[in-house]
């Protein structure tokens, strides 16, 4: 599946919808824009989403930001839909902000092609 | 059925004209060039919706309490979980060990299967468990 880079970034950015699927209740879900982030090892998931579909946190991860600073996250595990493929259920970390950031750990399941050149990118499930 | 009234950025002031009657038929919604920008509901109805979001509020402290409550029991329980069961992970549910396996995702399934899905805490026993990395993330404190 092919996708436009979000020109709302400067430079534009990988971006598209994901779904978001409550882990024990069915047809319990909600839909975020994610940026494709293969230098994250974990899914960063908005807090919003999190409430949004009442997620509680089942635990906690310490993570580092890019400036060497470390923080423990609440994590929560979810199944995630990306592409019309439904991962199986895993870990993510959440954070207030208002975009989702899916890690290598969600990527991995997929073929990415970055065509910056033309501001755009291929994602599929092989 | 929601009603549609657009504003217009030339008219100095906005003059509506809103009953009981109307809102019966749904909300008024107002546009600003061809966007929806306000809905117009009826009071009642928007104390329902006040009542119901500082219910949910409520609702998520109480759970932000119960999460910290298992965390701490976690770290309570810390020294005897290393003799026991270093290298694996540990859910802590009602202050107590409830079940522990190798795999996380495996583990907090079963533990909401057993005890509903309710604020539990999951950890790896490590003294110093591994730190993953979110380098296009700023870490605030």
């Amino acid at each position: 599946m092919i996708f436009h880079y979000d020109p709302g970034f400067s430079p534009p950015a990988p971006v598209l919808e994901v779904i978001v699927h409550h882990p024990k209740t069915a047809g319990l879900e909600t839909r975020v824009r994610a940026q494709l982030d293969p230098g994250s090892d974990i899914t960063v998931l908005p807090e919003s989403a999190a409430h949004a579909i009442g997620l509680q946190y089942d635990g906690e991860l310490e993570v580092e930001g890019y400036d060497g600073l470390a923080a423990c996250l609440p994590l929560c595990v979810v199944t995630l839909e990306v592409i019309g493929e439904m991962l199986p259920p895993m870990n993510f970390v959440v954070m207030p902000r208002s975009l989702a950031l899916l890690g290598r750990d969600v990527l991995n399941y997929f073929i990415l092609t970055l065509n910056g050149k033309d501001l755009g990118f291929e994602l599929k499930d092989p | 059925m929601a009603k549609t009234v657009s504003l217009k950025e030339t008219q100095a002031t906005y003059s509506l004209s809103v009953n009981k009657t109307d809102l019966a038929q749904g909300p008024l919604i107002l546009e600003h060039e061809g966007e929806p920008v306000v809905a117009l509901v009826p009071i009642a109805e928007y104390r329902e919706f006040e009542a119901w979001r500082e219910r949910k509020a409520r609702t998520r402290a109480g759970s932000d309490e119960a999460f910290e409550r298992e965390r701490a029991a976690f770290e309570r329980l810390k020294p005897e979980l290393l003799k026991a069961h270093r290298g694996k992970f540990v859910a802590v549910v009602n202050e107590q060990v409830a079940d522990v396996d190798t795999d996380r995702v495996k583990l907090v399934l079963r533990v909401y299967d057993r005890f509903g899905y309710r604020p539990i805490y999951v950890q790896l026993v490590e003294e110093h468990p591994p730190r993953l990395r979110l380098p296009s993330v700023w870490i605030t404190r």
